[in-house]
């Protein structure tokens, strides 16, 4: 190993220590979240320092420490002394994940036994006698020119001259492989009504994107869908299910029609891996739109899912009923996850709660 | 006679708790009562009924306004004409150690209560004490 890879190994060692000692600030803050790119996530370290090498007269030395006027300076003038640095590493999702499986000592999930699907794949592990030049395969040409040249009598061990003919030439081929994956789909509910608020939504934010990474580093393929509600539900696309702000009642039973509807047409429960997420301030409007959720979750939604979660984030009002409607009806099964956000700091335990029965 | 004015007029016979509740020419009202003195009266919630139906979205947003007696101003949380219902509540910087404000409009009857976020985050219902005069002024003014 060079040394550069071995330092290489060395900093992301202690990018990662640092990530994990930080875990629970960047999970309350959403940090991460607005930093994420398509693998890879940004990660503000401030408290690392660069090494950096000056050139010029070895007087002095050079020191490292809190400093003086930090900032920029009063009036017009700028600040005489640095900044502060903040070093943004990347790190990728997988890693993340990792740190945060490590963190939590969440168990790795196992997917169903019969919910896989398998895909056909293309490789190239055939010879075939015909082919495109660019697909020759040098060291089986080769070998067949060499064992005719053997076999016919042509071959001088002491002038080991082999030229291969039009016969000799093998070509690389594939064959279609059928392998199995693991796949899994988490649908997102989301209540919208007018009593969730911007905190809120924040909360389910940050909550969903480590969910994605966990369930992430568990399957081969992962889909995603978001539905948000208020008396009536709709899917929408990531960035509406987080924008969106309604004024209306909430209908619960509407989100958990519209997440069935979707998972009868697309996903059908013995080729997925089934995680539902619901997110709300656990506010029905009626009693008798509760018990309507809880019929629905007893005969179709929990039987058809690896897990049903269910998250209440508190507003300024207080946390609402339904969660414990849920508790008195599902207390005791093993497939519903419930949890209680009271506010920031309370979603690394809450992630804990929801992943980490390993389902 | 306003229905506010008949329960005022039921109140000077009733003592204990319980609910009482009055008809008047505008339509009933009614009280869940914990303690009636006779000065005021601690309760849980206060309603008003109505013999017609009332347009939910103009009462959700003229209600904050026409609610003088409460010592909170309420603001509409969610409104929705399609359940045939609004919950207003008060603004959380008015809120003090938790307890809130709640009219819950229906299309037949307003329901007035206090809230309280207990330490573990749940909710629960406070009673309120009002003198008959606010009692009576809530009543018309929740009407």
């Amino acid at each position: 190993m060079l040394n550069i890879d071995r330092d290489l190994g060395r900093f992301r060692d202690i990018i990662k220590g640092r990530v994990r000692r930080d875990l629970r600030k960047y999970m309350s803050s959403g940090e991460l979240v607005g930093k994420q790119g398509n693998k890879t996530v940004s990660i503000p370290l401030p408290q690392i320092g660069i090494p950096r090498l000056r050139y010029g007269k070895n007087q002095g030395g050079v020191g490292q420490g809190e400093g003086q006027g930090q900032g920029p300076g009063e009036g017009q003038q700028a600040g005489d002394a640095p900044g502060e640095h903040v070093l943004e590493v990347e790190l990728t999702v997988e890693e993340l994940a990792e740190i945060l499986g490590e963190e939590l000592e969440l168990p790795r999930i196992e997917p169903k036994g019969t919910a896989t699907t398998s895909t056909k794949r293309f490789k190239y592990t055939g010879i075939r006698r015909v082919g495109p030049e660019s697909l020759r395969h040098m060291k089986r040409t080769y070998k067949q020119a060499l064992r005719r040249s053997i076999a016919g009598g042509t071959f001088d061990p002491r002038k080991p001259v082999v030229v291969p003919i039009k016969d000799d030439k093998r070509y690389r081929a594939y064959n279609v492989e059928t392998e199995p994956r693991s796949a899994a789909v988490i649908v997102y509910m989301m209540d919208v009504s007018g009593s969730m608020g911007k905190t809120q939504k924040e909360i389910v934010r940050s909550e969903a994107f480590w969910i994605d990474a966990w369930l992430k580093h568990n399957y081969d393929e992962i889909e995603t869908r978001f539905i948000i509600h208020d008396a009536s539900a709709r899917e929408v696309d990531r960035d509406t299910f987080f924008r969106t702000r309604e004024s209306g009642g909430t209908l619960i039973s509407s989100a958990y029609k519209l997440c069935l509807e979707i998972l009868q047409k697309d996903y059908p429960p013995s080729d997925w891996n089934i995680y539902p997420f619901h997110f709300s301030d656990g506010d029905n409007w009626s009693q008798s739109d509760t018990r309507t959720c809880m019929t629905l979750l007893r005969e179709q939604l929990v039987p058809m899912s690896n897990q049903f979660s269910y998250a209440q984030v508190d507003s300024q009002y207080g946390s609402g009923q339904f969660i414990k409607d849920l508790t008195e009806h599902f207390g005791a099964e093993d497939r519903v996850v419930l949890s209680r956000v009271a506010d920031r700091d309370a979603i690394m335990e809450s992630i804990r709660e929801l992943l980490g029965k390993g389902n | 006679m306003r229905a506010s004015e008949a329960l005022e007029a039921a109140l000077d016979g009733a003592s204990g708790s319980g609910r009482i509740r009055a008809t008047g020419d505008d339509g009933t009202a009614e009280i869940d009562a914990v303690a009636i003195g006779p000065i005021g009266v601690r309760v849980r919630e206060v309603t008003v009924g109505r013999d017609a139906d009332i347009d939910i979205s103009e009462e959700a947003e003229a209600l904050p306004d026409r609610l003088r007696s409460l010592p909170h101003r309420v603001v509409p949380i969610e409104v929705d004409p399609d359940l045939g219902g609004a919950i207003l509540r008060s603004r959380p910087q008015d809120m003090r150690d938790g307890e809130f404000w709640e009219v819950d409009v229906r299309r037949r009857r307003t329901t007035v209560r206090k809230q309280r976020v207990r330490e573990d985050g749940h909710r629960e219902p406070a009673e309120f004490a009002l003198t008959r005069e606010q009692l009576q002024r809530l009543i018309d003014e929740a009407r």
